[in-house]
C-alpha cells in the first residue's frame, strides 16, 4: 500500500466534499437541528418556581403548615399565601398570582385549579399532592372532632404522630436513569444517521467513479486497494469532523439552556460514541464501497446501499427495546454482532451497568469482521469497479477475479 | 518499445483476442484500426492493466510490463474518465500527483497543457460543464500531464471538429517525435493514414495486417491505371499475370500478379495507340480496411 497515494485520494475526497454546497448545508443543519431540539423544550417550559397556593378561611389557614409538609412529601415546593375570599382566590388564579386555591368550609374542602390554559396545556391538581392533601385534611378534621370530644392533647399527639414508611430498594436505579436512557437513544440516533449518511456517501462516490469511467483511468495509475482505503478514509475523516461538531453543538446548547440532565455516564459515552463511529464506519464503509462497484448506473445507488442501511436501522430500533430491558440476554448477545455493535454497544454504555469486557469483545469481533471484509473487498473491488455493462449481482461480483 | 505477444482473451464463449501480436516502436504513431468489436479496446485495456489476458504477454522496453512501468503510460479510455464535478485544473494536478509528480511540477504541467490545448480559461470549470470537444481535450491533457512514456488512446478523435482534430494530431505527432510512442484507435481512416507511421488492422481479435501504408498497399499487390486509345480490354487480358480489375471507357485498372511485368504492360498498351496515363495505383487505407472487413464477412 502506498501511503502517499492513500493520502492524495483521501485529501481529494475531503476537498471535494468541503467544496460541495449540499455538504456545507448539511454541516450547518445537523448541529443547528440538535441545538433547536435542545432549545425548544427549554424555551417552552417555564423555569421552575415554587407553586403558590391560596388558602381561604380560618380553618384553611390553620392547616397551612400541614399542606406545605404534605406537598414537600410529594416532591413539590409549595408556598402558602392567604387569600381573603373565594372570589379573590378565583381572581388571583385567573391572573396567575396563585396556582391553586384550597377552600375549607367545615368538613368540606375544595381545591380550585385553572384547568385548560391553552390548546395543548391543562393544569390540574397533582395526583400525589391531592392524595397527600386529602390525608392531611382528614387528619385535621379527625383532630378537631377528637379535641371536641375531650381527648387529652398528649394522647392526640401520640395518635397522630405519622408512622414513617421507609422504602428500601435492593438495587436502586441511578438517579439519572432517565437522562441515561435519553443519552442512549440520542447516541443510537446519531450513530445510525451518521453511519448511514457517510456510508451512502461512499456508495455514491464509488458509483460515480465507476459510471464516469474515471476508475479505468485511476486503476492504471493507482492500486485499487489504495483507492479504496483513501476514499473510505477521506469520507470518514469528514464524517468524524461533522459528527464531532454536532456533538459539540449539542453539549454547548445544553450548557446554555440547562435543560437536559447530563447523565453520569457521559464521560464513558462520549469517547465511546466517537470510537464506535470509527469502528462502525470502517465496518460499513468497506461494505458500502464494494456495493458501489455493483452499480450499472447512478440510479442503482439506493438499491445497493439498502442492504447495509437495514441493519443500521435495526440497531436503532433495538435501542428502544434495550432501554426497556437493559439486561435482556438476547439484546446483550446482539450487541456483540458486528453489524449491530456500533449502535447497540454505545447505547448499552450510556444506560450503564455493562460488564467491563463486553465493549472490548464487541470491538474485537467487529475489528475481525473488518479485516475479513477488507480482504474480500480487495479481491473484488478492482475488477467490479472497471467492469462495464449493467448492474452486477453479489454472486457475479464474488465470482470476479482480476485475471 | 511496446510489445504485445500472443494475447488471448475470452468473454464467456466469445473469443475477443486470438493470438494477437504486434509492436509499437519508439518514436512512432501507431494506428489501430478494426471494426467495432474487433478487439481494439480489449487490447488497450489489457495493456493498461484494466483487464488481464487469458494468455500472452505485454512487454515494455524489453521487460514484462509491471505496475511501475504502466504507471508512466498515459491513457485515454474510449468512454472517457474524469470526475464530472471536479474542477478541470485541480483534476489535472490530482492526476499528475497520482502519477508521482510533486505539487509544484504538477501545477506547472497542468497549466502548460491547458494552455497548449486551448483550455486555460476553463481551468476553474467543472468537467461536466465543458462541451464534448473540450472534454476530449481535457481527457488528452489528463493523459499527457505527467509526461508519460507511452500514450494509449482509444478513439481520441471521435466527435472532434476539424480544428480540434488538427490540434490533437499535432500534439500526438510532437509526442512521438519527442520519443513518446503513441498507440491509438480510430475509425477515421484518412486521419490514421495521414498521421500514423504504422498501422495495424485487427479483425475478429487477430491482427491481419501491420505496417506502413506503403507496406500494406504493397502487400495488397501492384495495380496500374492505364489510359490507352481503345475501349476494348482484351489486350490486357492476354498478358501473363495481369488481370482486369476495373474499366472506365479507355481507362483500365490492372492488377499485376506474380510474374507480371509493368514494362510489358506499357509496351502492349503502346501497341494500341498513344498512352495518356500510366501510373501505379496505391489503394487507400479505407480500401484496404474494407477489403479486410469484406474478407471477414466472407468468412
Amino acid at each position: 500500500m502506498s501511503l502517499e497515494t492513500v493520502r492524495l485520494v483521501a485529501s481529494r475526497e475531503l476537498r471535494e466534499r468541503m467544496r460541495s454546497r449540499a455538504t456545507r448545508i448539511v454541516t450547518v443543519l445537523m448541529p443547528l437541528l440538535v441545538v433547536v431540539l435542545i432549545a425548544i423544550p427549554a424555551l417552552v417550559q417555564a423555569p421552575a418556581s415554587p407553586t403558590r397556593r391560596g388558602l381561604v378561611g380560618g380553618p384553611a389557614q390553620a392547616v397551612g403548615a400541614d399542606v406545605r409538609g404534605a406537598a414537600k412529601a410529594a416532591g413539590l415546593d409549595v408556598r402558602i399565601v392567604q387569600v381573603p375570599s373565594r372570589a379573590a382566590a378565583v381572581k388571583d388564579l385567573t391572573r396567575g398570582r396563585i396556582d391553586a386555591a384550597l377552600i375549607l368550609r367545615g368538613t368540606t374542602a375544595v381545591a380550585i385549579v385553572r384547568g385548560s390554559v391553552g390548546y395543548f396545556r391543562t393544569e390540574t391538581l397533582d395526583p400525589q399532592l391531592g392524595a397527600a392533601l386529602q390525608a392531611t385534611l382528614n387528619a385535621a378534621h379527625e383532630q378537631q372532632v377528637l379535641i371536641g370530644a375531650g381527648v387529652p392533647m398528649p394522647t392526640l399527639r401520640a395518635a397522630f404522630t405519622p408512622v414513617r414508611l421507609a422504602v428500601q430498594t435492593l438495587k436502586p436505579p441511578p438517579k439519572d436513569q432517565m437522562a441515561r436512557d435519553v443519552a442512549a437513544l440520542a447516541a443510537a440516533l446519531l450513530l445510525y444517521v451518521t453511519l448511514a449518511l457517510y456510508g451512502n456517501a461512499v456508495v455514491a462516490g464509488v458509483a460515480q467513479e465507476k459510471t464516469s469511467r474515471t476508475a479505468e483511468v485511476l486503476v492504471s495509475a493507482v492500486r485499487a486497494t489504495d483507492l479504496l482505503v483513501g476514499k473510505v478514509l477521506g469520507i470518514g475523516i469528514f464524517g468524524f469532523g461533522q459528527m464531532a461538531i454536532t456533538i459539540a453543538a449539542g453539549l454547548l446548547a445544553n450548557a446554555v439552556f440547562q435543560h437536559t440532565v447530563i447523565p453520569g455516564t457521559i464521560w464513558v459515552l462520549l469517547p465511546s460514541v466517537l470510537l464506535w463511529f470509527v469502528i462502525g464506519y470502517a465496518f460499513y464503509a468497506f461494505a458500502f464501497a464494494v456495493g458501489g462497484t455493483l452499480v450499472g448506473r447512478q440510479e442503482d445507488v439506493q438499491n445497493v446501499a439498502m442492504p447495509f442501511v437495514l441493519p443500521l436501522m435495526a440497531g436503532f430500533m433495538l435501542t428502544y427495546l434495550l432501554i426497556a430491558e437493559p439486561t435482556n440476554p438476547v439484546l446483550r448477545i446482539l450487541s456483540f454482532l458486528p453489524p449491530l455493535a456500533p449502535i447497540l454497544m454505545p447505547a448499552r454504555l450510556a444506560i450503564g451497568s455493562v460488564p467491563a469486557w463486553d465493549p472490548w469483545l464487541a470491538a474485537l469481533l467487529t475489528l475481525a469482521a473488518i479485516y475479513g471484509e477488507v480482504r474480500l473487498a480487495a479481491r473484488i473491488y478492482a475488477p467490479a469497479l472497471v467492469r462495464g455493462g449493467g448492474r452486477l449481482s453479489w454472486r457475479a461480483a464474488l465470482a470476479l477475479r482480476r485475471r | 518499445m511496446l510489445e504485445i505477444l500472443g494475447l488471448e482473451k475470452r468473454f464467456g464463449a466469445t473469443a475477443a483476442l486470438s493470438d494477437l501480436s504486434f509492436e509499437v516502436r519508439d518514436r512512432e504513431v501507431f494506428g489501430f484500426v478494426g471494426s467495432n468489436g474487433a478487439g481494439k479496446t480489449t487490447t488497450m485495456r489489457i495493456v493498461m492493466g484494466v483487464l488481464g489476458p487469458d494468455r500472452g504477454e505485454v512487454r515494455w522496453a524489453g521487460a514484462p510490463l509491471d505496475f511501475a512501468a504502466r504507471r508512466r503510460f498515459g491513457y485515454m479510455p474510449e468512454e472517457r474518465g474524469l470526475y464530472p464535478t471536479m474542477r478541470l485544473g485541480e483534476q489535472l494536478v490530482y492526476l499528475a500527483r497520482l502519477h508521482g509528480m510533486s505539487l509544484g511540477d504538477a501545477r506547472l504541467a497542468a497549466d502548460r497543457w491547458l494552455e497548449r490545448l486551448g483550455l486555460a480559461s476553463r481551468a476553474g470549470d467543472e468537467v461536466q460543464v465543458l462541451s464534448h470537444g473540450n472534454q476530449q481535450r481535457a481527457q488528452l491533457a489528463a493523459a499527457l500531464v505527467f509526461a508519460p512514456n507511452l500514450l494509449i488512446l482509444d478513439e481520441p478523435f471521435a466527435g472532434l471538429d476539424p480544428v480540434a482534430v488538427d490540434v490533437m494530431s499535432g500534439v500526438l505527432r510532437e509526442q512521438a517525435d519527442a520519443g513518446v510512442p503513441v498507440l491509438f484507435s480510430s475509425h477515421q481512416l484518412e486521419l490514421v493514414e495521414r498521421l500514423c507511421d504504422r498501422i495495424g488492422i485487427i479483425r475478429g481479435g487477430r491482427m491481419v495486417a501491420v505496417g506502413s501504408v506503403a507496406d500494406l498497399a504493397g502487400a495488397a499487390g501492384q495495380r496500374i491505371w492505364v489510359d490507352v486509345d481503345t475501349e476494348d480490354a482484351s489486350w490486357a487480358g492476354v498478358l501473363p499475370g495481369v488481370s482486369l480489375v476495373h474499366s472506365e471507357g479507355t481507362r483500365f485498372l490492372l492488377a499485376l500478379g506474380p510474374g507480371a511485368d509493368a514494362q510489358r504492360v506499357l509496351k502492349a498498351a503502346l501497341a494500341h495507340g498513344p498512352v495518356r496515363e500510366f501510373r501505379r495505383d496505391l489503394p487507400s487505407l479505407a480500401e484496404m480496411f474494407r477489403a479486410a472487413v469484406s474478407e471477414e464477412g466472407a468468412q
